[in-house]
C-alpha cells in the first residue's frame, strides 16, 4: 500500500535521481495517489498525450476508482493544480513572512523557498509551470489566479517607485510574468534541479523594477554569497572521498548559469 | 502589413483559368493554411484542433493539406515560425529607424505592439497554445523569444559597467509577454499600444533607475519627478 505498483509503465520515464517523492508524500488514500500520479505522468509525457489509463496505472488504482472521484482527465488536472498551487503559495508565503526582515530580504526568502520546492520536485515544477499551459482554458484561468496571488508579495515594493508614477499596478504583474518566464525556461530545459543556483539572479530581476540597479545588485550579491556558504557547508558535511552525493559542483553551477543565460 | 494578410475565403484564388503557374497556386494554398492556423487555434485550442479545421478555413482539401504538411503539429510549427519571423522583421525594421538606443527600443516595441494588436490570435498561439503543440514548437518559441529579447535589450546590457545578469533579458521578455497576454485575455486587443510606457519602464529601469526610467517611459512628468526626487 505504501506506493504505486512496481510495474507501472510510466515509471521508467521519470527523471533520473530525485524525483520528488519524499516518503511523507507517499500517500495512502486513492484520491491523493491519483493526484500525485497525474503530476508525474503529465511531467513525463505531456498533458495532451496523457490518458486516464496512464494515470490509473501509475497510481495503482482502477478506472472505476478514478471515475468515482473525477469526471475526467481535466477535472483531475485541475484538482491537482489547485492543491499544489495552494501548497506553493502557502510555502512561499511563510518564507516571505518569516523573521524580522526588510522587503528585499523577504523577497529573497520567498524566491529561495520557491526554487527549493521546485528543485526538490522536478515533476511538480514541470506540472505547475509548463503543463498547465497545455491543459486547456480552465487550467489557464487557474494559473492566472495563482499568478495574481504571487503579485501580492510585490505590493510593498511600490514604496520604492517614484511618487506619482502612473501604472504602478502593472509593475507587479510584469515582474511576476518575468520570473515565470525564467522558471519556465529553466524547467523546460530539464534543469529544475539547478534552480537554487539562479536564485541570486532571480532576486535581482524581481527587485530591479522597484529599487533600481544598485540596490537590486546588492541584494543579489548577498543572496549569491549566502548560496555559496550553503554549498560550502553542504560539501563540508560530506565525508571526504564521498563526493558522489554532494550538492552542486562548481561545474554544475556553471552549467546551470550557462543553461539559463546562454539561451540566445 | 494588414493588407497583405491572406486569410479566410475572401482571398481564395478565382476559380477556373486564371493564368497562374502551378507553383504559384501551390504556394498560395500553402500560405492560406499557414495563415489559417492562428485564428483556428485560438478558437479551438491546439488539442481539439483538427486538420479539417485548418483545411476548411484555408479553403483547401485535406489532400492538399497533407501534400504540404505531415500533420497539424507540422503545420503549427511552420506557421509559428513564419509569424515569428515576420514579427522579428517588423521589430527590427522599426528599431533601425531610431537614432539612439532608447529610441530604437521604443520604436521596436511600439511596432511589436501594433503588429500584435492587429493579430491578437498570434498572442494565444505564441504564449499559450504552443505549449500543447510538442517539442518542435517549443524550440521555435524559445528561439523567437531569444531573438526578440536580444533585439530589445542586447545593446544596453552588455555595455553596463556592472552588468545585470543576462537572465534579465529573459525576465523582461517574460514581463512583456505577460502584459500582452493579460491584455488580450481581458479583451483589450486593440489597446495593446497603451502598454508601451509600462514596457519601456521595465526595459529601462535597470539602466536608468526608477525615477529616470519612469520619466523617459512617460509614466511620470519630469516636473513631478524633480519635485519629489
Amino acid at each position: 500500500m505504501a506506493g504505486p505498483p512496481a510495474d507501472r509503465p510510466s515509471a521508467k520515464r521519470l527523471p533520473r535521481g530525485r524525483h520528488g517523492l519524499p516518503r511523507a508524500a507517499v500517500v495512502s488514500n486513492q484520491r491523493e495517489r491519483i493526484i500525485d500520479s497525474i503530476v508525474h505522468v503529465c511531467a513525463t509525457k505531456g498533458y495532451p498525450a496523457v490518458t486516464v489509463e496512464d494515470i490509473t496505472s501509475y497510481a495503482g488504482v482502477s478506472r472505476r476508482t478514478f471515475y468515482d472521484l473525477f469526471a475526467d482527465k481535466e477535472q483531475c488536472f485541475l484538482a491537482a493544480y489547485d492543491l499544489n498551487a495552494e501548497r506553493l503559495v502557502t510555502e512561499v508565503g511563510s518564507a516571505y513572512a518569516a523573521g524580522d526582515l526588510q522587503w528585499p530580504e523577504r523577497m529573497a526568502s520567498a524566491l529561495r523557498s520557491l526554487a527549493a520546492v521546485l528543485a526538490a520536485e522536478p515533476c511538480l515544477a514541470r506540472f505547475m509551470i509548463v503543463e498547465v499551459l497545455a491543459a486547456g482554458r480552465p487550467a489557464l484561468t487557474r494559473r492566472d489566479q495563482a499568478l495574481t496571488r504571487f503579485e501580492a508579495f510585490f505590493e510593498p515594493g511600490r514604496l520604492g517607485l517614484p511618487d506619482g508614477m502612473d501604472g504602478q499596478e502593472l509593475i507587479g504583474q510584469a515582474v511576476v510574468g518575468g520570473l515565470y518566464e525564467a522558471l519556465y525556461t529553466q524547467i523546460l530545459d530539464g534543469e529544475a534541479e539547478l534552480l537554487p543556483d539562479v536564485v541570486a539572479d532571480l532576486v535581482y530581476c524581481a527587485l530591479v523594477p522597484y529599487l533600481g540597479h544598485r540596490r537590486a545588485m546588492a541584494a543579489s550579491k548577498a543572496e549569491r554569497e549566502r548560496r555559496a556558504r550553503f554549498v560550502t557547508d553542504a560539501a563540508a558535511r560530506q565525508q571526504p572521498g564521498q563526493g558522489r552525493a554532494s550538492t552542486k559542483s562548481p561545474q554544475d553551477t556553471a552549467k546551470s548559469e550557462q543553461a539559463i543565460l546562454g539561451a540566445d | 502589413m494588414a493588407r497583405e494578410r491572406i486569410s479566410d475565403d475572401a482571398s481564395q484564388l478565382p476559380r477556373g483559368r486564371h493564368g497562374l503557374t502551378h507553383g504559384a497556386v501551390v504556394e498560395h494554398q500553402r500560405q492560406r493554411m499557414i495563415r489559417a492556423v492562428p485564428s483556428a487555434v485560438r478558437e479551438k485550442g491546439f488539442v481539439a484542433l483538427t486538420v479539417e479545421d485548418i483545411a476548411s478555413r484555408a479553403g483547401v482539401s485535406r489532400r492538399t493539406f497533407y501534400e504540404n504538411f505531415r500533420d497539424k503539429e507540422d503545420c503549427f510549427v511552420t506557421s509559428y515560425r513564419q509569424h515569428a519571423q515576420e514579427l522579428v522583421a517588423v521589430v527590427g525594421g522599426a528599431a533601425a529607424a531610431g537614432s539612439d538606443w532608447h529610441e530604437r527600443t521604443r520604436f521596436g516595441l511600439r511596432a511589436m505592439l501594433r503588429h500584435l494588436a492587429e493579430r491578437p490570435d498570434l498572442v494565444y498561439m505564441a504564449v499559450i497554445e504552443v505549449n500543447a503543440a510538442g517539442p518542435a514548437a517549443l524550440g521555435v518559441r524559445d528561439e523567437a523569444v531569444g531573438l526578440l529579447a536580444a533585439l530589445i535589450g542586447d545593446e544596453a546590457f552588455v555595455t553596463a559597467p556592472e552588468p545585470a545578469p543576462r537572465l534579465l533579458l529573459r525576465t523582461i521578455g517574460g514581463s512583456i509577454l505577460q502584459l500582452i497576454y493579460a491584455s488580450v485575455l481581458a479583451g483589450h486587443d486593440r489597446e495593446l499600444e497603451e502598454l508601451l510606457p509600462t514596457i519601456m519602464y521595465i526595459v529601462l529601469v535597470a539602466i536608468d533607475g526608477p525615477q529616470d526610467a519612469a520619466i523617459r517611459a512617460g509614466l511620470l512628468s519630469a516636473r513631478t519627478g524633480s519635485e519629489t526626487g
